[in-house]
């Protein structure tokens, strides 16, 4: 099936019709045949071959408001710019990591440090959104971010589940932008909680629920022999998907509880550290793309006490949720993603003790999905003011994700409207980082 | 009859009371016009009509276009038993002059103009809400209200100045701005145009720029200076930029932000050509002046900045003039003036094409708004028919819709869309997200249209909060400036004198006031969203300041579509059922997917309804009494119709078996089934 043949037939219909244009479904079943993207894979465009992949999904944690670079994973010992913050030494041997992740010293080895990422994005929500999708905000389109991307173009690996879904979510850009619902990110608002109304009443037996459920289809069956269309078979269809999805083993998945108290407790009990466990337990039920947000990164004031509370539950949770997935032999197909909306200014605002947003040289990790571990790349000047190697760019480093992932960054796929798009925009992957 | 006060209808209602007015014979010749070009299109094309729907069916439709909900048990018996021969126009005519068709209307414009409960950073959307509610209560002429949004002008949350939200949604970007009008309301893809020419239309990239340039230099912001109430507050920033230095300056921008968000200027109708650009029609840099793609150019004559730099000398020497100081000229009113024009080619059959489909859920041109010059509509003379019978109604959308709604295609059995559709009557369609939940509140509230929210309930305090800051006398607005400056300069400090204050009121506080903040406390534990707010209420009323009502915010809040944030929160049953983001023009879907589903299994019909004493449905239920009562009840709320005789049997066996189990399992399965979730 050609895809971007479809999307040009479609040429500027709204939304609305493209996409009912198209099997309708969140989870499971859709237009294309399902395999992930290191089986052959000609699925979405017999012209554009996935190649190889080295990751198979992706653990993406977004620290919102812009995680100050100098006070995390890119200290500069004595410079004037340091401030208070001190550095320690991490078991990479080129890696120091701030006072405030010792647990994450001890992981650093599998961790790749970009510290030269840049952006033009100094806005908070200009920033997130071209973090997410690689294009700017604009007000005519909505561009999809890369687990809308990647469940399009490889499709989902576990039928039963969504293949992305977004925790703690809130005015992020996680987003399925112009593709079809389906891909659009489903939120979890708690990981505590999961998946909301997935399990019957209480106050339902199961026979009475299944009672229900066989008048139910007798009355939508008589209603569907009289109007038998595409839109009224997806809903008798999807009552389907839904039941099968309260009965099935994996909706485990969102539940936490399962989990030991031992492990519970290593992750931390917040709702960061709940949320990247949950994230943990939907990868190895092969959910393709996870987001979990942590807020409040945006310390114009007061940066350094700021980082006491912000930076341990960060710290814990990350350095659980890397030592979790290697020992459970995850690491190596899992790519785990650290990222920011922007870095926050060396210079320290003295009036508010505090650093203000600093789009210009910043950080970002990677860690597994063929990523090598303990290395450095990109660097800047001593005093952490400007790039002066490597520059990895948003786009050039959503395009490091999607190269990992499979997925071709130089084709354009055509929006509804007949829009040229890229996975990265005009990124370029950074394959240095590759082991 | 362009303006319909809504509240002597009101009154009328329940239905059928109000004898039609003279404008019902123009109406229904003006149906006639359209059934008689329907009809000769079905005999030309060998096709017969479908029969009339029967009232079952017409009333439940009629409700769900018209006002977006289901009707209640009492309002379809009402209908189903009056013997009026001309029932159906006279149900038509009330629903279309009710509060409900001003709600249900609000959500489709939502939905196409993106309207936002947040507009912008700083920039509240309530004001542009209120608006759009009133406009759409006092019906003011589509063309009117169109050229009103494109030329609107000034601070964005002044109270009733709410048109200024179409521009200010897309704040700071006066290209994607033209581009979005260009394509609502004259159903043109310009976009594209805005890079490089049009791929696959003729614009190209100057005419792309030709038609920003009636933008030209809008402005979004004002400044201090803009306002005459606001001019001693000046004296007061120099005398603390002394005092305390650069800090100052930042914290009146944060003070003075609730007012300064706004649209100005009149538009010089220039615009320059992008760094890039490529073509040999003009170099990068270069200013376009304002030109219409099509239609009648308003032929602006802008003030172009001379580039030849001894004039731009003389121009500073002699004239003491800045040379890039370009000059208004009303650029953005001739082009609102254009684009509402009679004459504009496109603007008239973008309407009359949208609210076809609206009535018949196909329209005569799709996709609706990628119209090109060889674009044709399926069935042309109807289209013509459409657009003059829009210019007779005088862009009066009510009477638009009248017409068409009391035609006999759209009140025959629906037909499912496939080719050879011939327009002969509307199609089966999924509820939108918003006839969902608010059919699932007619069934838990009472009076479910008195609960629909005044236009301005929301936006009063933003324009409270406005007229507040425009108001202080000297001392008021220095303690707020120091205020200000404390937040910035020691935020510490800042958050202390914040607790001080705070305790310092509730120490202040009589019995009454720790009373109510009391049971706040208890009602948000309990998630008693209805107490909340009536206790919100109330201590906003005795002044107890720092009790923002923030249920709105909650997925489990209870308010019509209409009232909720827009968008509604994500994981809202809305958004579940497909409303959209509000990001994009027209992103709502009618997708299945599991979520919606478990909601509907597991969510809503338990927590709401059948757990819920106080639920409408539930108390007609128990009034009831007899099984077979309470089958008929729940078949009319639910479905508007009587159950089948086998239906019936297989009830009055299940609730024969357990009859408070029985009657849940009648209210959970009608409310699941395909029947409830799609319009006949």
């Amino acid at each position: 099936m050609n895809l971007k043949g479809h999307f040009r037939q479609q040429d500027g219909p709204t939304r609305r019709t493209f996409v009912s244009g198209m099997a309708a479904s969140l989870f499971g079943v859709g237009a294309m045949p399902l395999a992930g993207p290191l089986a052959a894979a000609t699925r979405w465009d017999d012209a554009i071959p996935l190649h190889h992949a080295t990751a198979k999904r992706v653990i993406y944690l977004f620290l919102a408001g812009g995680m100050s670079q100098l006070d995390t994973f890119s200290p500069k010992p004595g410079a004037a710019t340091q401030g208070p913050t001190e550095s320690i030494q991490s078991n990479a041997e080129d890696v120091l990591v701030s006072q405030h992740f010792p647990l994450m010293a001890r992981h650093m080895d599998k961790v790749c440090v970009i510290e030269s990422m840049n952006s033009k994005q100094g806005a908070h929500a200009q920033g997130q959104y071209h973090m997410h999708t690689s294009y700017e905000l604009r007000g005519t389109t909505s561009h999809p971010s890369l687990g809308a991307w990647l469940n399009y173009m490889a499709g989902p690996v576990n039928e039963t589940l969504p293949g992305h879904i977004a925790i703690n979510n809130g005015r992020y850009h996680a987003s399925g932008g112009f593709l079809e619902s389906k891909h659009m990110p489903l939120p979890i608002g708690s990981a505590v909680d999961g998946l909301q109304h997935s399990a019957r009443s209480e106050r339902v037996s199961e026979r009475s629920f299944d009672q229900r459920m066989a008048r139910l289809r007798q009355m939508n069956d008589a209603f569907r022999g009289r109007y038998d269309t595409k839109e009224v078979r997806a809903y008798s269809d999807m009552y389907d998907q839904a039941i099968a999805l309260m009965d099935s083993q994996d909706l485990d998945a969102f539940d936490i509880s399962k989990e030991p108290q031992t492990i519970r407790d290593a992750y931390g009990d917040d709702p960061f550290g709940q949320g990247c466990l949950l994230a943990r337990r939907l990868i190895e039920h092969d959910v393709r793309f996870i987001e979990v947000v942590n807020d409040g990164w945006d310390t114009h004031a007061d940066n350094f006490e700021r980082m006491d509370d912000l930076c341990p539950p960060v710290d814990r949770a990350i350095s659980a949720l890397l030592a979790d997935l290697d020992a459970r032999g995850l690491l190596e197909d899992t790519l785990v993603v650290l990222a920011t909306e922007f870095g926050r200014s060396p210079r320290i605002n003295t009036v508010r003790t505090g650093r203000d947003h600093y789009p210009k040289a910043f950080t970002c990790l990677l860690a597994g999905g063929g990523i090598q571990g303990g290395l450095k790349h990109g660097k800047t000047d001593a005093e952490g003011h400007e790039v002066i190697e490597d520059m990895v760019t948003v786009e050039d480093f959503n395009a490091t994700i999607a190269y990992a992932l499979g997925l071709p960054t130089e084709h354009d796929m055509y929006s509804p409207a007949g829009r040229p798009f890229r996975v990265a925009h005009k990124g370029v992957p950074v394959k240095a980082l590759f082991a | 009859m362009k303006i319909i006060t809504t509240c002597a209808l009101l009154a009328a209602l329940p239905l059928l009371a109000q004898p039609r007015s003279e404008g019902s014979d123009s109406i229904r010749r003006a149906s006639a016009r359209v059934d008689e070009l329907i009809d000769a299109h079905l005999s030309k094309s060998g096709l017969t009509a479908p029969p009339a729907a029967s009232d079952e069916v017409f009333v439940r439709r009629a409700y769900l276009d018209i006002i977006g909900r289901i009707p209640t048990n009492r309002e379809a018996e009402s209908f189903l038993s009056s013997r009026d021969l001309a029932k159906r126009d006279a149900l038509v005519h009330e629903l279309l002059a009710s509060p409900g068709f001003v709600s249900h209307s609000f959500n489709y414009w939502a939905d196409l103009l993106r309207i936002k409960t947040v507009l912008a950073r700083r920039t509240s959307g309530e004001p542009f809400i209120h608006w759009m509610k009133e406009t759409l209560t006092e019906n003011t002429a589509y063309d009117e209200w169109v050229a009103e949004l494109l030329a609107a002008e000034g601070p964005g949350h002044a109270p009733d100045n709410g048109s200024t939200g179409l521009l200010l949604r897309d704040r700071n970007m006066p290209e994607d701005s033209m581009s979005n009008t260009v394509r609502v309301f004259l159903g043109t893809r310009l976009e594209c145009a805005q890079c490089h020419d049009h791929p696959f239309d003729k614009w190209t990239q100057r005419q792309y720029f030709e038609m920003v340039a009636f933008m030209g230099d809008v402005d979004y912001m004002f400044r201090a200076e803009d306002f005459p109430e606001a001019k001693h507050y000046a004296a007061i920033v120099e005398r603390k930029f002394e005092e305390k230095g650069r800090q100052t300056k930042g914290a009146f921008r944060k003070l003075f932000e609730s007012v300064a968000t706004g649209v100005k200027g009149s538009g010089t109708g220039l615009a320059k050509l992008p760094e890039d650009y490529q073509y040999d029609d003009g170099k990068p840099g270069d200013f376009v002046s304002a030109k219409t793609v099509f239609g009648e150019d308003p032929g602006l004559d802008p003030f172009i900045p001379p580039t030849d730099k001894r004039l731009r000398r003389r121009m500073r020497q002699f004239m003491k003039r800045d040379p890039d100081a370009t000059k208004e000229i009303g650029s953005r009113m001739a082009f609102a003036d254009w684009l509402t024009d009679e004459e504009n080619p496109r603007f008239t059959t973008v309407i009359a094409n949208r609210m076809w489909k609206r009535v018949f859920g196909v329209a005569l041109i799709e996709p609706v708004d990628d119209i090109k010059d060889d674009t044709l509509a399926e069935l042309p003379t109807l289209m013509t028919l459409l657009e003059t019978l829009m210019r007779e109604v005088d862009y009066d959308l009510r009477s638009f819709l009248e017409i068409l709604y009391s035609t006999d295609a759209y009140q025959r059995e629906c037909v499912v869309a496939a080719d050879g559709y011939a327009y002969q009557a509307p199609i089966l369609r999924r509820m939108t997200a918003e006839q969902c939940w608010d059919s699932m509140l007619a069934l838990v509230l009472p009076d479910i249209d008195g609960t629909l929210n005044a236009p301005d309930a929301i936006a009063k305090e933003v324009y409270e909060e406005y007229e507040d800051m425009l108001s202080m006398n000297s001392a008021e607005f220095e303690e707020a400036l120091d205020e200000m400056i404390l937040r910035y300069s020691d935020p510490t400090a800042y958050r202390e004198a914040r607790k001080a204050k705070r305790d310092r009121e509730a120490a202040n506080r009589t019995p009454e006031m720790r009373r109510l903040v009391s049971q706040l406390r208890k009602a948000r534990k309990r998630g008693d969203t209805a107490a909340i707010e009536r206790i919100v209420k109330q201590l906003k009323e005795l002044g107890v300041a720092g009790v923002r009502g923030r249920e709105r915010q909650r997925v489990d809040y209870i308010g019509r579509a209409s009232d909720l944030p827009s968008p509604a929160p994500d994981g809202h049953f809305l958004r579940q059922f497909g409303q959209s983001n509000r990001n994009l023009i027209s992103a709502s879907n009618d997708d299945a997917n599991v979520p919606q589903l478990l909601n509907l299994l597991n969510g809503f019909i338990e927590d709401r309804l059948l757990t819920q004493n106080q639920a409408i449905l539930r108390r007609e239920m128990l009034r009831a009494r007899t099984p077979l009562k309470q089958i008929s009840t729940a078949y009319m709320a639910i479905l508007a119709r009587k159950p089948s005789p086998s239906e019936q049997d297989m009830w009055l066996r299940q609730m024969g078996a357990n009859a408070r189990q029985g009657t849940e399992d009648l209210i959970w399965t009608l409310l699941n089934t395909h029947e409830f979730l799609f319009i006949q």
